[in-house]
This record gives structure tokens, C-alpha cells and sequence, in this order.
């Protein structure tokens, strides 16, 4: 079944047809918003509240793009508010929440070297407005096009935004490894 | 410094198990709370007749009775506050018929719950003073 007539069924209200959807796109959400938050279980709440706006939204698709780039969209939207909410509160450091995250039942990988917990690091200390189409472009593996509409934002900005974020993320990394090195 | 690939770097995480059931659950939820507004207006139409025999009610009261009410007032109100006699043309002199009388002034100082006996002069031709 492809992914039009799981979200005509799902339309219809068509609750196994919705699970079929959840299951193909769960894992790729809860990576996504859990990079662009921090926080394995606000990102875990956070993909379910973004399938539960798929569900009752369902009508208000149309075809003319992918259904990912659709749920991707509003996974960005609640994962831009997130990112103001927490911009005002304290956050809780990564690796606290590794830390926690190291526990029974969590579906966490641990960082296995050093690069990628410098990198992962160096992901979070990114404004949500780079670290974002970051994640969606290198990630998920969306196009600038793609990246502009779901952020709607012009692809120049985008375009932008993804050169600066790289450029920042390697200073970052270096400064991290010199850091290590020394 | 060499390219990284964020792809493959990133630790990845997955979502828990019981994802797909809490996210049906929150739906299920979301539904019924959706629908209270909706049983709320079925259950209100389920006593639809005397609903209507109240929203007539309610327009009677608005458009006859409490008009008439205050219509009555207001009449009573203008006798009162008008100092000027009712007066008729006699030939040449006018003649005054009902003169309007305001005892609201007088009885003030009267405590209230006390009857008062209004006693005037029903004689025109022997002129008293109003005694109460």
C-alpha cells in the first residue's frame, strides 16, 4: 500500500492504515525532534502529539508534495515552539540525559567515539534556526526546496542558514578536539 | 580538518515500543472531548419542547408583559410629576378639574409596614387641609 492511500484511509478514519503510518515514520520522527530538542522523552511526546495533528489533519493534505515533507512540517513546527520554550527556561545538560537515557528500556545508542559525542555536543549548542534545516538536510535528507516550504522561509535563507550552521559546527568540533587534544 | 557526516555520526534513537497504542490512546481521548460539546447539543435537543415553551416565555415577558409593566409606570409617574392642573375652558375662565397630588414628599417621614389613612375634603364648598 502506498503512502496515498494509507492517508485516504487515514482520512477515513482508518485507525490500522494510521498505525501502518506510525510505524514508517515513528523511528525518523523521534531521531529528528529528539536532535532538535535534547531530550528523548519531550521528543518522544513531541512525535506523538506530531501524528496526533496527523490524524485530525488528515483532510487538510494535498498531494502535491510527499507525505513525509508533510509530517516533517509539523514535526518542525512543534520542535521550533519547543525550542523558544526552552530558550526561556533552564535546560538540562545532554549528557544528564544520556545519562538517563542509559536505563532499561530506553531506545537510546550511546555515542560510541569521541567525534560523535563532540558532534552531538556541538549539534545542540546550535540555534534551533541552524540546528533545525541542519538536521532536516543532513539527516533526514530533505532538499533545500523541501527544507524552505516546510520552514517557510525562502531557499536563499535556507541556503544560508545551512552554510553558516556548518560553518559553526566546525568551529565547534575543532575547538572541541583541541580542547581534547590538549 | 576531514568532513563529517552527521548521518552517521549522530547516535540514532528510536521510538519506545508502545508508541503507535499511546498515540491511539491520545487520540481516542481527543475524540471524546471533541464529541462532549456535540452530546451536550443532543442533550439539550432531547428537551427541545420545553425549551421552546421557555424561549416563549422569555419573549413574551420581553415584548408584552414588561412593556405594558413599565408603560403603566411611566403613566403613573407623569400624573405625579406634572405640578400643573388638568384644566378645562369655561366660557371664559378655565376651570380646574383633577389637580395631580404627589403625597410621596408628605409620607417620607411615615416609617414604613403603617397604614396611612388619607382623609381630604370630598365638599368644594368647605376647603380643608389634606389630614393623614
Amino acid at each position: 500500500m502506498d503512502e496515498q492511500e494509507l492517508i485516504e484511509r487515514v482520512k477515513k478514519g482508518d485507525e490500522m492504515a494510521f498505525t501502518v503510518l506510525m510505524k514508517a515514520y515513528k523511528d525518523r520522527l523521534v531521531n529528528f525532534l529528539y536532535h532538535s530538542v535534547g531530550d528523548y522523552e519531550r521528543a518522544v511526546e513531541l512525535a506523538q502529539e506530531t501524528f496526533v495533528r496527523v490524524y485530525f489533519r488528515a483532510h487538510q493534505y494535498r498531494p502535491i508534495a510527499p507525505l513525509g515533507t508533510w509530517i516533517f512540517t509539523i514535526a518542525s513546527n512543534l520542535a521550533k515552539s519547543e525550542a523558544k520554550k526552552r530558550r526561556k527556561i533552564n535546560m538540562v545538560s545532554l549528557e544528564e540525559v544520556a545519562g538517563e537515557l542509559g536505563g532499561e528500556g530506553v531506545y537510546y545508542d550511546p555515542p560510541s567515539s569521541g567525534l560523535s559525542r563532540n558532534l552531538e555536543q556541538a549539534l545542540k549548542e546550535l540555534p534551533a534556526y541552524y540546528r533545525i534545516p541542519l538536521l532536516l538536510k543532513d539527516v533526514e535528507g530533505f532538499s533545500q526546496e523541501e527544507i524552505a516550504k516546510m520552514l517557510n522561509r525562502p531557499v536563499g535563507t535556507i541556503k544560508a542558514r545551512l552554510s553558516r550552521a556548518r560553518h559553526l559546527l566546525r568551529q565547534k568540533l575543532e575547538k572541541a578536539l583541541k580542547g581534547e587534544t590538549e | 580538518m576531514k568532513e563529517f557526516n552527521l548521518k552517521d555520526q549522530l547516535p540514532r534513537v528510536k521510538a519506545p515500543e508502545s508508541f503507535e497504542e499511546e498515540v491511539l490512546q491520545k487520540i481516542r481521548v481527543k475524540r471524546a472531548a471533541k464529541k462532549r460539546p456535540l452530546l451536550i447539543l443532543i442533550r439539550i435537543f432531547r428537551f427541545r419542547p420545553l425549551l421552546v415553551g421557555a424561549l416563549l416565555g422569555i419573549l413574551v415577558a420581553g415584548f408584552i408583559v414588561i412593556p405594558s409593566m413599565i408603560k403603566e409606570k411611566q403613566a403613573t409617574r407623569a400624573i405625579f410629576s406634572s405640578n400643573l392642573p388638568q384644566l378645562v375652558k369655561v366660557g371664559s375662565s378655565y376651570l380646574s378639574l383633577i389637580e395631580s397630588v404627589d403625597f410621596n414628599k408628605d409620607l417620607a417621614d411615615i416609617p414604613t409596614k403603617r397604614v396611612v389613612y388619607i382623609l381630604e375634603a370630598v365638599n368644594e364648598n368647605f376647603i380643608s387641609d389634606v389630614k393623614y
